[in-house]
């Protein structure tokens, strides 16, 4: 059914009754890349949204999830883009059961309400985000995506055990349940989770919780370049497996995460070291860690801060850091090829800048002015051997046209097309912006 | 499993037959699956004991044609029993594949040829010393005389009859007097002996490991322990209830209980055995002869006295010995010693307490050799193959020296040493933990005296 | 004589007299797996490669034969059955660590690799492989990737979901595709996350890269026995609401006690009416504060006793007692059913109290031992399928028994997997909606026709009355289709 079979006459409009926008100067904020919807719907409740998806699957719109928006930028422009469905105000608790370590909630809470949430309970969820203020935990579920600590914490789809969501057609349905340990079904969960809102709209999400530790400690050690901050840090990362973060940040990312304001040193190549447990089992890590710094001749003193959640937070925000319309690239690959790697970019980009590498979890952002599809072609090509991957997560429109931001699929692509059709057989959502059109 | 109609004919013909208690205590949760070394040689389910076990029930309950097929089963599995270990059931797979073959061998469901072979040897030679002697003396001239090492060389034997070559690859060396019962008399302890044991000479050890017999009796003898080895005892008879001939297999225990516990004697404090196969046999007499109205009472004492020598040796506590022997030895678990007697620790103790010497554990030491009593002959390409991967595990440690608990198991890794030990690195020969303690004794005195 | 048919003499052209089974008298055992369901298959092939098992498939659907995955029968749902016949492929001849990265923390098998051989190895270059189940020394990675394997370790270090980056696929349509990353970073659909858990529904793993863990320096083994179930699984709860994270936390009641120890030597207490075994592990410092605090905790429930293992042996000692369990209840009754249930941790007191209920209701002996730090429940039925009218009591019960957890907020299966045996089930927890969206992830993997068929969904036609259809929907009847969704 196409758009003009929805306006023809007898047929009520599409999303009567829902709180929609439709003004052009309202919508701006919907934009993705540089399409711009023509109506956003604000759902208040899970039916808004299985309203909404009939409506709009009747209707044959292309639609687009929003939660906090933090993300946006990752994602090929969409081929189609009528309809921005808001969930941020799909933001309640549904279920929290403190002894049970598992809570409920819906799509548009943003991770730092849930942290705080969690926190009168001395729980958490250890799962890092760019600017969780803003972020929804929706939003992080569908983009998927392990942060700085993945290496000890998994990504989101190692947290979550339950989720509500609408299909395209405005069906609703759930995955998994509210128990830490399940395998009764396919594990939906994980297929929505990281699926960047192509199957579906995930509405509701179930996770399971950690206490939070007894003792919590970061610290930072200066370095004289960023060559030896990642030795260093590799380094560390072998010789204390329990380290719960250990990173290296150029100069440059060092100066930016401070004006954040993550308490580091100086302006200087940085490694920042985070351990947890018993307060002795975190310093016993974390000397571990520290002495093999030492060993690898890094010798400047450390600094141990007590600002635990703005230092880190202030890095992670860093992920996403696009200064002057940059463009921020996210390698992944095996730990142990890291400064194979990072020579690799170094040598091929322009004026490479803040650098953040995850020694222990195979991660590195680096943001470049700018970059042309053959270097990037290029750069995915030598990486092969390497094992990395890389993604572009943020990048101007025009270069989004001459370049796969994702990257080749890979030998997956055939069932991952296939999964595609069986789920969003009208490509409704997010049309095009995922990997290989998708 | 289904449950048999009543007027369903039983398979079984025997008293001997598979306990259906015993079969029903199987969950066929597969635990032994991984232990087994046919199921992980052949990676077929009935190549397994959960399979094997489902293949007797299926008997059992008449779902099944006991057709050569389901024989071929039978016949291919190790009986090291391995798979007890593992089982948390605690299935005594051993005693019913014994019952299984037991009845295979009443209701004659072996082939012609393998039958008549049987006949001649397990019942016509084994059980009869003298016979065996004259054997072994043939064996000698056919090794002195160059007659062996010149069939080898030819391969003549190989082309011509394959099998026959196999057995000589496994034959043992004769190149040492045998052992007679009497020499045990000749050594006796310092002091006055603090107990007495009788030794199983067995049938088959005088001729081919000879001197472990007299490091036994060595050794004991210097821990005041005074050792006889009656001279009417014959062969043990394991490799007869093992292959289900289970009346030969009765008939030696009789003789063996009449030669070592004699009407109105009082029982020996031990009646120590170095082979780990007879021992674990030895110990089951009772039940073998739990029927028997005259001797059932005599086999259970007899069986409640069996020892290995290990065993008893850390149970009466021995001298620690003095003479170093610098050598890296690894040490097979003989199945019927660690999975039928579940002696483990005991070889290891005695290894450990020699000087010098260090102990160099492989992968998986309580997996089988695939030598299995006849099994080397009879199923001689999976044992090659069990063989080859015990090998590879052996020559993985480095050692000089490879330390077991039992004949066959001798046998066959020195089979494997000649050939899989392409550097000739290792001493060519296999030992048992006795004859290294009694060396250390012997090494300490000499030094002590020089 | 029987001959073999021209699907037979096909899988011999193509993998080898050797690798394919067919006599009747050999396809009797592989009627069964680990528990209760019975199935039986045409044909076994036993492939020793990614291309064999493509080969295999391809023929198999040539000929309209159904296909069932299989790696060493240990299973506890009936997974690894022909529920239809055909053909099954037993993976368990491809049984190769093909390579360890210690550096990248990573191994490449082959799914026929016995778990507890992955782990010795691990072990060998410093590191563990965390999924340990029950039956660890004999079950496969391949059958572990299946049923998304669990285990008493998994408490803290997650399932095996958590611990497999990167799998060789061959679809139901023969096709051999890699998914997947060593670090996560396949950009696309989380397909191994698919896979994982999908029962082998979605096509058979040939090889999987999977995720090594680096071994705690030190460990602390806790055993605490109590007069009482209550007590026990109060002391749980009061572990898991701390913050405390154990490796392992394991509840072992009376009857398993009765069955383990006598054949085992665990040293557990035989009047005892249930132990508890909790597990720390971590930096030396952290075990030392940890174990005293959890031990603290333990003590507040009244225990007869609390002790530590001394040593390794001891350790492994307990372990053996824990993981031998389920066969050693052989020596109580011949036969068990073995229920999965899996309930939210605060509300185990009542549901074992209900379990121990509806079993005396059916007059049936119950063993239960269990990770109840995750609150998945092993429930074990004790009967003789011989005395009549057994095994429908025992389907009845545990049938009630799922239905408790089910209601608790739970569901009916943690770790074992739906199969042949819970299918019928199914409708407790998931809507049609929510099944027809599984089934469309199922169908963009390739023909489901034929394919592992009958498993974790209803039956349908032709699935005949393998599993248990007819007491399923008798208590479906009882209790309404839909309570719970």
């Amino acid at each position: 059914m196409s758009a003009s079979d929805a306006a023809s006459p007898g047929q009520p409009p599409p999303f009567e009754g829902l709180d929609t926008i439709s003004e052009p100067v309202r919508l701006a904020r919907y934009a993705v890349d540089d399409s711009l919807p023509t109506s956003a719907v604000l759902a208040t409740g899970i039916s808004d949204v299985e309203r909404a998806m009939a409506d709009a699957s009747a209707a044959g719109l292309a639609v687009i999830p929003h939660g906090g928006r933090t993300m946006q930028c990752l994602g090929m422009p969409p081929q189609r883009y009528d309809t921005a469905l808001d969930l941020s105000r799909l933001n309640r608790v549904v279920d929290y059961e403190p002894e049970d370590f598992t809570i409920t909630v819906q799509a548009g809470m943003t991770l730092s309400t849930l942290q705080q949430q969690l926190a009168i309970n001395g729980q958490l969820l250890p799962l890092d985000h760019p600017h969780f203020e803003q972020a929804t935990l929706g939003g992080l579920a569908a983009v998927g995506r392990g942060g700085l600590r993945r290496n000890s914490f998994g990504g989101p789809r190692d947290w979550l055990i339950g989720m509500r969501m609408v299909q395209a057609d405005g069906t609703a349905i759930k995955a998994g349940g509210k128990v830490v340990k399940n395998v009764s079904g396919y594990d939906l969960a994980k297929l929505f989770s990281g699926s960047l809102g192509t199957l579906g709209i995930i509405v509701e999400l179930t996770f399971k919780l950690r206490p939070q530790p007894a003792s919590d400690q970061i610290i930072a050690i200066g370095a004289p370049t960023l060559d030896d901050a990642q030795r260093a840090a590799r380094a560390a990362a072998n010789a204390a497996p329990f380290l719960n973060g250990c990173i290296a940040l150029s100069a440059d990312a060092a100066a930016e995460a401070r004006a954040l304001g993550a308490r580091l040193l100086q302006d200087e190549p940085t490694i920042v070291l985070r351990a947890n447990g018993l307060e002795s089992a975190a310093t016993e890590v974390l000397s571990h860690a520290l002495s093999a710094i030492r060993e690898v001749g890094v010798d400047r003193p450390e600094r141990r801060t007590s600002e635990i959640v703005e230092t880190w937070q202030a890095i992670a925000d860093l992920e996403l850091q696009t200064p002057n319309e940059h463009v921020r690239l996210r390698l992944g690959l095996p730990p142990a090829k890291l400064v194979q790697a990072q020579v690799l970019l170094d040598g091929h980009l322009n004026n490479p800048a803040q650098w953040i590498i995850a020694a222990d979890s195979g991660l590195l952002f680096v943001s470049t002015p700018r970059v042309d599809a053959d270097t990037i072609a290029r750069l995915r090509r030598e990486l092969g051997p390497l094992r990395g991957r890389l993604t572009i997560e943020s990048a101007p429109p025009e270069l989004k046209s001459s370049v796969d931001i994702w990257g080749p699929a890979g030998a997956g692509a055939r069932l991952m097309h296939n999964i595609k059709a069986q789920f969003d057989p009208q490509t409704a959502l997010n049309p095009g912006r995922f990997v290989d059109g998708i | 499993m289904s449950i048999a109609p009543p007027d369903f004919e039983s398979i079984w013909q025997t008293a001997d037959r598979p306990d259906a208690g015993e079969l029903g205590l199987c969950v066929h949760c597969g635990f032994c699956l991984n232990a087994c070394p046919t199921y992980h040689d052949l990676g077929v389910e009935t190549g397994s004991p959960r399979g094997r076990i489902a293949l007797m029930r299926g008997l059992d309950d008449g779902r099944l044609e006991w057709s050569p097929r389901v024989q071929q089963h039978f016949d291919q599995c190790l009986q090291c029993r391995a798979c007890e270990t593992a089982c948390p059931s605690k299935v005594p797979y051993g005693r019913l594949m014994e019952a299984t073959r037991a009845e295979a061998f009443a209701q004659d469901r072996w082939p012609r040829r393998q039958r008549i072979i049987w006949r001649v040897i397990m019942r016509g030679l084994f059980p009869y010393p003298r016979r065996m002697r004259l054997a072994g003396y043939g064996l000698k001239l056919y090794q002195t005389s160059g007659l062996q090492s010149l069939v080898r060389r030819s391969g003549l034997l190989k082309r011509l009859a394959p099998k026959l070559a196999e057995i000589d690859a496994l034959s043992p060396n004769a190149d040492r007097p045998f052992y007679s019962n009497a020499e045990a008399a000749r050594v006796s302890p310092k002091r006055t002996p603090r107990a007495h044991a009788s030794l199983v000479t067995g049938c088959m050890m005088p001729l081919a490991y000879p001197d472990t017999h007299r490091a036994t009796v060595n050794v004991f003898a210097r821990n005041g322990v005074a050792v006889d080895a009656p001279s009417a005892q014959v062969c043990c008879g394991a490799l007869h209830a093992h292959g289900g001939d289970v009346e030969a297999s009765r008939d030696l225990a009789r003789a063996n209980i009449d030669a070592f516990t004699p009407l109105g004697s009082e029982l020996p404090d031990a009646v120590l055995i170095n082979a780990a196969g007879c021992g674990s046999h030895l110990k089951e007499y009772g039940h073998l002869l739990r029927n028997d109205e005259e001797y059932a009472d005599r086999a259970a004492a007899f069986a409640s006295r069996v020892r290995d020598v290990h065993e008893w040796l850390v149970e009466i506590g021995f001298e620690l010995p003095m003479g170093r022997i610098e050598r890296r030895v690894t040490y097979q678990d003989s199945c019927h010693l660690s999975h039928a007697q579940g002696i483990r620790k005991a070889p290891r103790e005695v290894l450990t307490s020699i000087p010098g010497l260090e102990l160099a554990e492989m992968r998986t030491p309580d997996r089988c050799c695939g030598s299995a009593g006849i099994y080397s002959v009879v199923q001689s390409e999976i044992s090659q193959r069990v063989l080859a991967e015990k090998m590879s595990d052996v020559l993985g440690t480095g050692a000089d020296q490879i330390c077991t608990a039992n004949p066959g198991c001798m046998l066959q890794l020195d089979a494997g040493i000649a050939r899989f030990d392409d550097d000739q690195r290792m001493i060519p020969r296999s030992i048992h933990a006795i004859e290294l303690l009694d060396e250390s004794y012997r090494l300490g005195d000499q030094a002590q005296t020089r | 004589m029987k001959t073999p048919t021209a699907l037979v003499l096909e899988l011999i052209e193509a993998i080898g007299e050797d690798a394919v089974v067919w006599h009747d008298e050999d396809l009797l055992v592989y009627e069964y797996d680990g528990t209760i369901d019975r199935g039986n298959p045409d044909v076994i092939a036993l492939p020793a490669d990614t291309d064999d098992v493509s080969a295999l498939i391809r023929i198999a659907n040539k000929h309209g034969a159904s296909v069932t995955p299989r790696g060493a029968g240990t299973g506890l749902s009936g997974g690894a059955l022909a529920a239809k016949g055909g053909v099954i492929i037993g993976m368990n001849r491809m049984r190769r660590i093909l390579s360890v990265d210690a550096e990248n923390k990573t191994a490449l098998v082959q799914p026929g690799v016995v778990n507890l051989d992955l782990g010795l190895e691990a072990e060998r270059h410093g590191l563990a492989y965390a999924p340990d189940p029950s039956s660890q020394r004999a079950c496969t990675i391949g059958g572990n990737i299946a049923e998304n394997a669990g285990g008493p370790h998994t408490l803290a270090w997650g399932t095996t979901t958590n611990h497999v980056l990167a799998v060789e696929l061959v679809t139901a349509d023969g096709e051999v595709q890699w998914i997947g990353h060593d670090t996560r970073d396949e950009p696309g659909y989380d397909l191994v996350g698919c896979v994982v858990g999908s029962e082998g529904t979605v096509g058979i793993v040939t090889q999987a890269l999977v995720r090594l863990v680096p071994r705690p320096s030190a460990v602390r083994t806790m055993l605490a026995v109590y007069d009482s179930v209550r007590d026990a699984s109060n002391a749980v709860s009061a572990v898991v609401a701390s913050g405390i994270v154990p490796a392992a936390l394991e509840m072992i009641d009376k009857m398993t006690i009765a069955a383990v120890e006598p054949v085992l030597n665990t040293g557990f207490p035989l009047d005892a009416e249930a132990v508890l075994l909790v597990e720390v592990d971590g930096p030396e410092s952290q075990v030392e504060a940890e174990g005293a605090r959890v031990e603290s905790i333990l003590r507040r429930f009244e225990p007869r006793e609390v002790r530590s293992a001394t040593d390794h042996e001891e350790r492994e000692h307990l372990w053996a007692g824990r993981k031998g369990a389920i066969g050693a209840l052989g020596q109580i009754m011949p036969n068990y059913y073995l229920l999965d249930g899996v309930v939210p941790r605060t509300k185990l007191p009542d549901v074992l109290d209900a379990v121990y209920e509806i079993a005396e209701r059916y007059r049936l002996p119950v063993a239960n031992m269990f990770h109840a730090g995750d609150g998945n429940l092993h429930p074990c039925l004790l009967f003789d399928e011989r005395e009549p009218g057994a095994t429908a009591r025992v389907l009845d019960a545990g049938g009630e028994i799922m239905r408790v957890c089910v209601d608790a907020g739970g569901a009916i299966t943690g770790e074992h997997g739906v199969g042949l045996e819970k299918r019928d089930y199914l409708p407790w927890i998931f809507s049609e909606a929510d099944m027809d969206a599984m089934k469309s992830l199922r169908a963009a993997f390739g023909p489901t026709e034929n394919f592992n068929p009958c498993k974790i969904f209803p039956a349908g036609h032709g699935c005949g009355e393998a599993g248990h259809q007819h007491h399923a929907q008798q208590q479906i009847a009882k209790f309404g289709p839909k309570a719970f969704v």
